[in-house]
């Protein structure tokens, strides 16, 4: 058996895992426009000035509310989500995975079999909202838009995943991702950029609002992030499964 | 330390079968599994205080000892689950280990379970030899089931099964038989009494049927005794 089909079989069997929790898939897909709506549906139509990236540069807009904060409380929703259900899978399965390397498989198979998972997933988590953002928000890209979504989702995956082969315990990686995405949506100005959704949620705005969105320096940039963050997190999670080899 | 470890594969020997193991010629027993002086400690408890061991090929040795004697330690030790401070480990051949508590897949089935480690240990023919193991552990009734709505019994079955799919030269059990009915139990018994040339090293807070083994240690302040 050559490692191209351990890889696949371990795809296999954590597909098959995730499809006998179909509660929390369904959770992880409604969730997102659960948040968004419970604010676009309740928010009142006054005026609110954002700053909205383009290939000129920022301009300052005036746009409803109900388009602007009910949109970024779904994109946090998007990377809790995907945050949370990352760092289950990955800290959930840690002791199991531990035993499948003490019998032979290596830390990377599973891992990249996980994160091929995960993409789908995130995958899916961006089309739902985008399926009811189109049609109800009408945004000026909406091939933008998904991709913004698609971003978020798969840096949120990642850090779940990095916060998994980190920390043993449950409550704490949970309270860490809360933290993390919390304050990172919540903070503006030069503090915003510190987190790693920043420009996934900057081509959010662009691809929402601008006639010609400011799309590669935003890709690029989290692109970047998420192979650092890729890198990092397969060495820790090395670390947290090891075993010796004779 | 991650270190100081060997593995060498069987080669070159005449062997016969005398005495309830592998001898090479000349009358010596070939070790499968050697453990010289070693030591752990868990911050200031030291648990494992030079620990001496040899299990020949064909033989099956039984680690008893209170709770807390550092059992589990020292297999964990000796199969790369744990590293430890001194000493060395020298393991010739392929090894399974069944774990005291089952580490198992509870949303895979007995049979999915069985398809990925029989992946892990790389090899084609996993679910047939699988399949062939349930039956003899009898419990291949429940190969369709989810593990997290298995006995207790079941789920320790599954978790012996998966160490022996890949026929292991050396089988290490941390208490293997626990939650088994009596049946089952002599099911355990006649199953590694199938294993000829196999070597079995089973820990277990009480050995009750003696005959079984071939020679009977007891962990003790941190190092074996025998019995």
């Amino acid at each position: 058996m050559n490692k191209i089909q351990k890889i696949f079989i371990s795809l296999k069997m954590q597909a098959l895992e995730q499809r006998r929790r179909i509660a929390t898939l369904l959770i992880v897909f409604i969730l997102p426009v659960a948040f968004w709506a419970s604010l676009y549906y309740t928010a009142g139509d006054e005026l609110t000035q954002i700053t909205v990236p383009t290939v000129d540069g920022d301009v300052k807009m005036f746009v409803p509310v109900k388009k602007s904060y009910p949109l970024d409380l779904g994109l946090m929703a998007v990377a809790w989500t995907m945050a949370v259900v990352s760092f289950f899978s990955e800290s959930g399965s840690a002791e199991k995975d531990r035993r499948l390397v003490l019998c032979g498989y290596g830390s990377w198979q599973i891992l990249l079999a996980r994160l091929i998972l995960l993409t789908a997933v995130s995958l899916l988590t961006s089309v739902i909202p985008l399926s009811l953002f189109v049609p109800v928000l009408s945004p000026k890209h909406p091939l933008m838009l998904w991709l913004s979504l698609f971003i978020t989702g798969l840096i949120a995956m990642e850090i779940g995943l990095l916060i998994g082969a980190l920390i043993p315990r449950s409550t704490e990686g949970v309270l860490i991702i809360i933290a993390i995405f919390g304050i990172g949506m919540s903070v503006q100005g030069k503090a915003a950029e510190l987190f790693p959704t920043y420009p996934a949620r900057q081509l959010f705005r662009s691809a929402m609002f601008a006639d010609d969105p400011l799309v590669l320096p935003f890709v690029e940039q989290e692109l970047l992030i998420l192979i650092a963050l890729i890198i990092v997190t397969l060495i820790f999670w090395y670390f947290r499964i090891r075993v010796r080899r004779f | 330390m991650w270190m100081k470890h060997h593995r060498s594969c069987y080669g070159g020997y005449l062997q016969k079968f005398e005495r309830g193991c592998w001898m090479k010629e000349g009358g010596e027993s070939e070790a499968v599994l050697e453990v010289k002086d070693v030591h752990k400690r868990f911050g200031r408890h030291h648990v494992l205080k030079g620990v001496d061991l040899k299990v020949n090929r064909g033989e099956i040795v039984g680690i008893t000892g209170e709770n807390g004697s550092g059992k589990s330690t020292l297999l964990k030790v000796i199969v790369g689950l744990l590293p430890f401070d001194r000493g060395e480990v020298i393991l010739h051949g392929t090894f399974g280990y069944c774990p005291q508590n089952p580490v198992l897949f509870d949303d895979l089935t007995m049979e999915e379970n069985i398809e990925y480690f029989s992946a892990a240990y790389g090899i084609e023919d996993g679910i047939s030899r699988g399949n062939e193991l349930m039956k003899l552990l009898r419990c291949e009734q429940f190969r369709g089931k989810p593990a997290r709505y298995l006995s207790g019994g079941t789920r320790q079955k599954l978790n012996l099964i998966i160490s022996l799919l890949h026929d292991p030269d050396i089988l290490i059990l941390d208490e293997p038989y626990q939650g088994f009915d009596y049946e089952s139990y002599l099911s355990f018994w006649d199953l590694i009494g199938r294993m000829e040339g196999k070597s079995v090293l089973v820990v277990s807070p009480m050995v009750y049927e003696r005959h079984y083994f071939t020679k009977i240690y007891r962990l003790e302040d941190g190092r074996l005794k025998y019995e």
